[in-house]
Formats: structure tokens, sequence, C-alpha cells
């Protein structure tokens, strides 16, 4: 009984966060790209978000303001990003591959860009992604992910009703 | 029983002779998607001869009660139907029932439990938010009884006679909700609470009961408001009367009527010399001001007094902290606006700076495309985090660091999101389509303009839509989580891109690709001046643009508005061939040269030169005959006479035409995208120089199909030798793999491979920076 009433609350706050869109801001996108580099042997990771959208996630998950690209950007910023992807992307060949984290870029128009890239692996002939990214946060988050290694560009969208795909590649 | 097997059969072959026989043509007329041509809307796209719309006008007293944050409404409607249909009865909006306890949009959000989630997870499942409309009364003219039922979002007044075409019908109400906080509940108003101070700003908005639109298209538009699908609205005439405590500076829709009564005469000589300030604007209530009456709470209250004419809606904004500033504005042919901005001090140094500027601008730009602005006034009220229009006033973002310095992204943030809302007079409170059904004829428009307005404000505005190339990666891949952008606004996945960006996008390949400006730019301004004032659908905005411009665009808005497809042309192969002179001193010599080269390069021919010393036939003489000494290739004077013969049958200019020498390039390309789209060609020559080519999207349509994944060759004659070929050059199409676009093929970077390249060291806010 008593974990069906916290269930409703759960419901009533997700509910109430459809309001608070910014009514311009109604994105809810993001973009990763996986290469595969055959010189480094290694996949390379870019992924696109909206930088407000990241902000108010990791704001909500962790309580801390990131105020990227701004002079009071938190000092830890960059750990907080990994922490926060690492905890909702996840790739897996035979085993989980392991990111490390390359950089970030933001840009005036809103866009923040992540790359990150695995250590040195052969080219997989399968991938397993997870990726919910922001999707607890944003009820229509779509996450819009690109294999680029295959002969044929692979794509899958990742959302609230779906959270882990296997791409095969040939 | 015999009979009706061979019924059913002849059945059978008849619908599959009908699928068979889909058009599925990409170039096919829009007959069936568009609705038939009526006396209320024609052909052509604009207002038919019977076009009709209703009216409702409002006369209000509201209250805002500070203590309570509580809005209380009384007043009188007046419905005319001018329409030819008697109605039986009457649809009332009551948007603020969306936040009303039992609301269906709570009941329809789809959610799940995440076990990361933090404290605002519970901030917001334990608030306690008492919204919605509580009814005290609802009247008829006479003040008797009037009968009514709610459904939800929506209320019904049952009238005991109907409404004959050409009456009115009036009613009274009275009314009271509770003001909802935005930063705990959200939504498009409400108000903003500053703790320090225990000071409101409120920004109000859908306070009233506001009649739904009857028309032709919809009868009643009585969808209900679910908190995406915005508002569908009539025109009408409002008299408000906002009571407010005495301290409170009010800004409104509509003219102020009673201004003298509620400033300071110093304050007063300052509105009255705004009017007249064409460059900068002149600050009528001051900062200084604003800090003083913000430190106490009066307890007298003043009303002010507005009234404004033909608008759809009416909203404002109320607090003790704005700052007030004003400047005027010139058009042509037209009565000057007052360009206005209220911010209370936290958006001060940026607010002060750019928001009237903004507003002005925006008048500019988007009365340049479409009509020159109407209202005396647009105001641009800053209220955090959102972005909300409404009638001549708009709520906007963009609050700058407590040390007064902002970041860029703040600031282009800011002037970005006052353009777009100011921008939403024009579309849709001018051109007033519906919001519920389709939100792109709103917000893609305007995203549109708004592109064009910050380009105008500064030369490479950091635009966030409209250029073609930022909506590539919405647009290919999976297309699960796409829809179309015709699709109800309420249904839709990905808002943003669906209804704001691909849209833009699209108007702006029609304006510098598909149709280029002269022809885009009347026939926009052209659908603005049909549809201002009434109620517009997208057929309208279709019809129109084909029109007035006399270019079929019906493949183009099948294309991008009612499917997924993307744009993606590759060119797959160029072959080079160069024309057969027939004469034998120039073809022999061609053919003696490509057959010494094959020769000469194999590797085994290269080898044996050196290795075999000598060969037999060389040693030995005798070995030899006829042929050992005969040359194919050499000219003889009967090929000469077969020339001569051969070029007798030519004119003197096809004579010169063989012999010039001509380079033909037949290049394949296919459709692999789906998208039809205009080929654009750049061809660099050897000699360096280049040469643009553009081929209408109508090479495709004799194409199985209309183009998707098909091919489609054509030929190249150039007098200059090709070095290389770009499609799309200047990424004008929203060619999705550009990897497939060159000839020779190239490969491009991967961003991965840029931002390694060049590791941007980033320096936040400079601003700061330099401060320190």
């Amino acid at each position: 009984m008593k974990k069906s009433t916290l269930f409703a609350f759960l419901i009533i706050a997700v509910s109430l966060l459809c309001f608070s869109n910014k009514i311009v801001h109604e994105y809810y996108i993001s973009i990763t790209s996986i290469d595969y580099n055959v010189e480094s042997k290694s996949l390379e990771i870019t992924q696109q978000f909206i930088a407000h959208d990241v902000e108010e996630a990791i704001l909500k998950e962790y309580d801390i303001d990131l105020h990227l690209s701004e002079a009071n950007e938190h000092p830890e910023a960059d750990n907080y990003l990994i922490k926060y992807v690492n905890s909702r992307f996840k790739l897996t060949t035979d085993k989980e591959i392991k990111l490390t984290w390359v950089g970030k870029e933001v840009n005036l128009d809103e866009t923040l860009y992540l790359y990150f890239q695995s250590n040195e692996i052969e080219k997989p002939t399968s991938l397993s992604v997870v990726n919910t990214c922001l999707t607890e946060v944003f009820q229509a988050q779509s996450n819009i992910t690109h294999v680029n290694f295959a002969t044929k560009q692979l794509t899958q969208s990742f959302h609230q009703q779906k959270k882990t795909h296997t791409f095969i590649i040939k | 029983m015999k009979k009706l097997l061979i019924l059913s059969l002849a059945l059978v072959g008849a619908y599959s002779l009908n699928a068979q026989e889909y058009n599925k043509n990409k170039f096919r007329q829009l007959k069936q998607e568009l609705p038939t041509p009526n006396v209320y809307r024609t052909a052509s796209g604009a207002p038919g001869h019977e076009y009709y719309q209703q009216k409702a006008d409002y006369e209000l007293d509201i209250t805002l009660d500070d203590k309570n944050q509580k809005l209380f409404g009384e007043g009188t409607v007046t419905y005319f139907n001018n329409s030819p249909d008697k109605l039986e009865y009457l649809w009332v909006q009551l948007d603020q029932n969306v936040r009303a306890k039992d609301s269906d949009t709570k009941k329809i959000s789809i959610s799940s439990v995440s076990k990361g989630a933090g404290s605002w997870f519970l901030n917001g499942a334990l608030s306690d938010f008492e919204g919605g409309f509580n009814i005290d009364y609802l009247q008829n003219a006479e003040g008797g009884e009037q009968s009514y039922i709610i459904n939800k979002t929506m209320l019904r007044i049952n009238l005991d006679t109907p409404l004959e075409p050409g009456k009115s019908f009036q009613f009274k109400m009275k009314w009271n909700y509770n003001i909802n906080d935005r930063d705990k509940v959200g939504g498009r108003s409400g108000m903003e609470y500053f703790e320090d101070e225990d000071n409101y700003l409120y920004t109000i908005a859908q306070f009233y009961p506001r009649m739904c639109v009857y028309n032709d298209v919809e009868g009643w538009q009585n969808k209900q408001f679910l908190g995406r699908g915005e508002f569908a609205l009539v025109f009408g005439d409002y008299k408000v009367n906002i009571t407010t405590p005495s301290d409170h500076v009010v800004g409104s829709t509509g003219d102020l009527t009673n201004v003298k009564d509620l400033l300071t005469s110093a304050q007063y000589n300052r509105w009255e010399k705004s009017k007249s300030s064409y460059d900068n604007p002149v600050v009528i209530v001051t900062q200084k001001e604003a800090e003083k009456t913000e430190k106490k709470k009066a307890t007298s209250t003043k009303t002010w007094k507005f009234d404004a004419k033909n608008v759809r809606d009416f909203a404002f904004a109320s607090s003790r902290k704005f700052i007030w500033d004003a400047m005027a504005v010139k058009q042509e042919g037209a009565p000057d606006v007052m360009a206005m901005s209220y911010y209370p001090k936290e958006g001060n140094p940026l607010w002060e700076k750019y928001s009237t500027k903004a507003v002005a601008q925006t008048l500019r730009t988007y009365s340049k495309y479409t009509i020159a602005y109407p209202y005396p006034k647009a105001i641009s009220v800053h209220s955090k985090s959102i972005g909300m229009e409404y009638p001549m006033i708009c709520f906007n973002f963009g609050r700058p660091e407590k040390d007064g310095t902002y970041s860029e992204r703040t600031k282009y943030g800011m002037i970005g999101v006052i353009i777009h809302e100011v921008g939403h007079n024009y579309f849709p409170m001018i051109i007033n389509s519906d919001e519920r059904q389709w939100t792109w004829m709103d917000e893609g428009l305007n995203t549109f303009l708004q592109y064009l307005t910050e380009q105008e404000f500064e030369r490479g505005f950091p635009s966030r839509r409209g250029p073609a190339y930022k909506i590539i990666d919405y647009m290919k891949g999976d297309k699960s989580r796409i829809s179309p952008i015709m699709t109800n606004s309420e249904s839709i996945f990905q808002f943003g891109n669906n209804a704001y960006g691909k849209p833009a996008t699209a108007l702006n390949i029609l304006r510098e690709t598909v149709m280029g400006r002269e022809l885009f730019d009347y026939s926009f301004k052209m659908y603005a001046q049909r549809w201002a004032f009434k109620h517009p659908t997208p057929a309208d905005f279709f019809r129109t643009m084909e029109d007035a411009s006399g270019v079929d665009l019906d493949w183009f808005w099948r294309g991008w508005f009612y499917t997924t497809d993307y744009v993606d042309i590759s060119i797959d192969e160029v072959k080079w061939l160069q024309i057969d002179t027939k004469n034998p001193d120039v073809e022999k010599a061609i053919l003696k040269k490509s057959k010494t080269d094959e020769d000469e390069s194999f590797i085994g021919n290269q080898r044996n030169l050196t290795e075999i010393e000598t060969t037999y036939n060389e040693r030995d003489k005798s070995l030899n005959d006829f042929y050992i000494s005969y040359d194919e290739f050499k000219v003889t004077a009967a090929d000469k006479a077969q020339y001569k013969r051969f070029m007798e049958g030519y004119s003197d200019k096809q004579k010169d035409a063989i012999k010039a020498n001509y380079n033909f390039y037949e290049i394949t390309f296919t459709n692999v995208g789906g998208l039809v789209m205009p080929i654009i060609l750049e061809f660099e020559y050897k000699d360096g120089t280049k040469e643009k080519v553009q081929i209408p999207a109508e090479i495709w349509k004799m194409t199985s199909e209309g183009g998707a994944n098909q091919s489609v060759t054509k030929v190249f004659i150039k007098k200059k030798e090709v070095a290389n070929i770009v499609l799309d050059p200047n990424l004008e199409t929203a060619d999705c793999d550009l990897n497939n676009n060159y000839w020779p093929n190239r490969v491009l970077p991967t961003r991965f491979k840029l931002y390694q390249d060049k590791k941007k060291s980033s320096a936040p806010n400079p601003m700061q920076k330099a401060k320190k």
C-alpha cells in the first residue's frame, strides 16, 4: 500500500514537469555519433545536447548548477558531465566498454558537444547501446544514436520506452 | 453459392488492382490532402466571398490579491454570431483548469520511476497547489441563472433558444483562481517569488473565460487544453480594469487610458518624452524608483484601465519591482508604435540595454515581410525562464549573474527569445491561425522571421534555427520518433524540431533556393495581408504561396510538410567524354596514345624493356613481314577522303562545335533520402575557376514514384576540363550526408576529429574575466 502511494506521488511530479518547459526551448533531443577509428583502434563518441537541458538534469540529479561556459562554471563541471553520461550511456560488445573523456564544447546556439573515446579494441561486429540521457527529466526526450562505421549508417532513437538497442555491424 | 464465390473473387481482383494503381509519385498534386475550396476559402488561398468570423467583446474587472497570490475577476462577455449558422450552444475555454487537481494533463502524462531522481522530484511531488477556476456565478445578461456544463478545460453554455446568425449573446461571470508559482508548478503564466525580499512578479494570462473559435473548418474548436497545443481565439474588443496594490506597475495588452492618475508627474513627463524618442528608450520608472518601492508594501490599491481593439487575447504583468522604459518606432504609412520593456532590477544591465531595442527591431523586420504593426505598443516583460506571447505583450527570460556580468549565451538567448515572442504578435496574434490544431503555423512561420530579424539585428547572430544545415541531425535516420509537420499539436514527437525548426528551415529553403527571394517575399507578404485579422489554415498558406508566385510547390509541401523523408542526394558516377571529331589526324593520334599508354604502363612490359635485351625478330630480320612495319594509327589518304565527306554534311557552326573539343560529363545522381530537391552543383575547372549550376527539383519527376531511391543521369557540356564537382556547395538543401556529394570522392572529417585537431581553449564569460 505504501509503495503505491509513493508511485502516485511520482506520477504527479513527472506531470508537473511537463509544465516547467521553457516554451521556446522545446527541443528534447540529443544526437550521438559513434565512429570507429581504424588507426587508433578506438571508438570515438560525439554527443550533441542542448546545454540548458543537461544543466537542468544535473541540477536535479546532483543539486549542482554547472553554469556551462560561464565564468562561474562549476570547477567540477567536466566530472559531473562524465558521471552523468556514464550512468546513462553504456556501450557493450562482449564486455562493457570503458569510455574516457576527451573534452567538451559549448556553443552560443545552446549546443553542447561531449567527446568520449574507448580504449583500444577490435572493430566490433555488434554493439549494445544503453542511452537514457535526459529521459528522466523530459518525457519527450529522444536520443538519436548513429553508428557510422558499418557499411550503411545505422540509427536508433532511444526514449522513455526504448532504452537499449543492439546494433549488428556488417 | 457459386455465384457468391465468383463475386468475392471479383472483389479481391478489384481491390488488388486498386492497390497497384495508387499513385505514389512525389510530384502528384495535393488534391487529396487539401480541403476542397469553397465560398469561405478559395483555391487561390484567399478568404472567399462569404468568409466570416465570430467576434467576442469583453468588459472585465480584475483584482490582483498580492497577499494571497490570487486573482478575482468579474465581467461581461458579448458574443457575436457572424456565421450563417444557428448556434445551439457556445463553448468557452477555462484554461486554468489544466492545473486543477484532477486535470487530464496529469492523468495522461507518461511517467516512470527512476532511482536516481533527486530532491527536485519530491519538491514537485509534494506540491499542494490548488489550481483551476472557481466560478462564483455565470448569469445571462438579465442577471438570471444561465445553464452551463464544465467539461475539464471547456465550458458549454446551453442556450434556451439557438443564437441566430447576425445576433449576439451576453453573459456575466464572476470567478477567482490561485496564481501558480512558475518555479514550482510551471506554466505559461503565473508568478515568480523573490524570496530574499518577499516580493512577487506576476505574469498573468488565460485569466478569464475565453470564447472558443467557431468557424467553417472546425465547427467549435473545443479540443481540450492539455498543456502543449496552445490556443485558438476570436478577435474582439476589451475594456479591462486591473486593480492592484498601489505600489505596483502594470504592463498590459491595450492602451492605458488613465495614465495620468497612475504616474508621478516626473514619470508622466518621461512617458510623454518617450513618444518622440526614436533612437533610445526613455526610462519612465527608474531602477532607483523601483528599488525604493520594492522595499515596502502598500496597503491601498490603484486601478489601471486598459482598452484594446481587435485583439484575440489579453494578458498583463504586475509588480512593485518593475522598471519601465519605452521608445517610439517609426513605420512607413502607419502610426508610430511604442516599444516597451518592464523588468526587475535583476534583469539589469542586460535588459535596459537590449530589451526595448530588440522589440523595435522585431517590429521593423516583421513589418517589412508582413504588414505594418497595427497595435499602439509592443511590450517585453522580463520573467525568469520562460518565453510566452500574447497580443502586445510577452514574457521573456534572460537573467544576468548577480555581479552584473552575463555570458554570451545569456545575451543571445535573451535577444533571441524577445524577437521570437514579440514576433508572435504577427503569427498568431494578427494572422490568427489555430494553435491547438497546428503548432507550426505560428511557431514555424515565426521562427523563420525570427531568423531574418536576428540576422538584421547583428551580422552573424548565432541563430539556433533557420539555416538548412542545422536541421540535418533531426531529419536523418530513425523515423520512429519523427512525425510529419502536418501533425496535430498534441501528437508531435520532438516538438521544437518538428514545429519550429523544420518549417522555419523549409521556408528558408523555399526563399533561398526553390523560389528565390523576390517570388517568395511577395507571396509570403500576400499571405500575411490576406489573412491579417482572420483565421487561416495550412491550405490557405500552401495555396497562397503557390498562387501568388506561379511556382508549383505541391511536391515541396508534400515532401517537407506531409512526410518524414529527408534530403540526401548522391553523386554516384561521373563519366567524362569528348566528342568524336572523325578527323583522322586527331582521333588516330588519340587512339595511338591511349594504346601506347596502356602498353607502356603495364608492369611486365616495363620490366621486359630492360630484362629482354633483344628479341628473336630483332636479331633475325628474316622473321619480319608487312605487319611488322604496318602502323594501324597512320592517317591514310582514304581516311582523309572519308573525313572530308563527313564534314560536308555539317554547317559551319556545327563544324566549330566539333572542333572546339568540348568535355561531356555524364553524371548520375541518386535520391537516397527520398525528399525531392533541386540539384545544386559547383564545377571547379582545371584552371581554378568555378561555376554554379542549379537544376530544379522537377528533374526527379519522370523517375519511378518521383524520385525515392531513384537515379537520374544528366549530361553537362563544358568547354573547360573539370577538376572536381561538389553537390550543394553552400549547404542550402539540408542534405544529410555530405560524404556522397563530391567527385572525386572525398571523405569528410568527423566532428570528433575536428575537435581533436584544435582543442578549443574555452574562455567562459570573458566579460567577467575582464572585470577581475
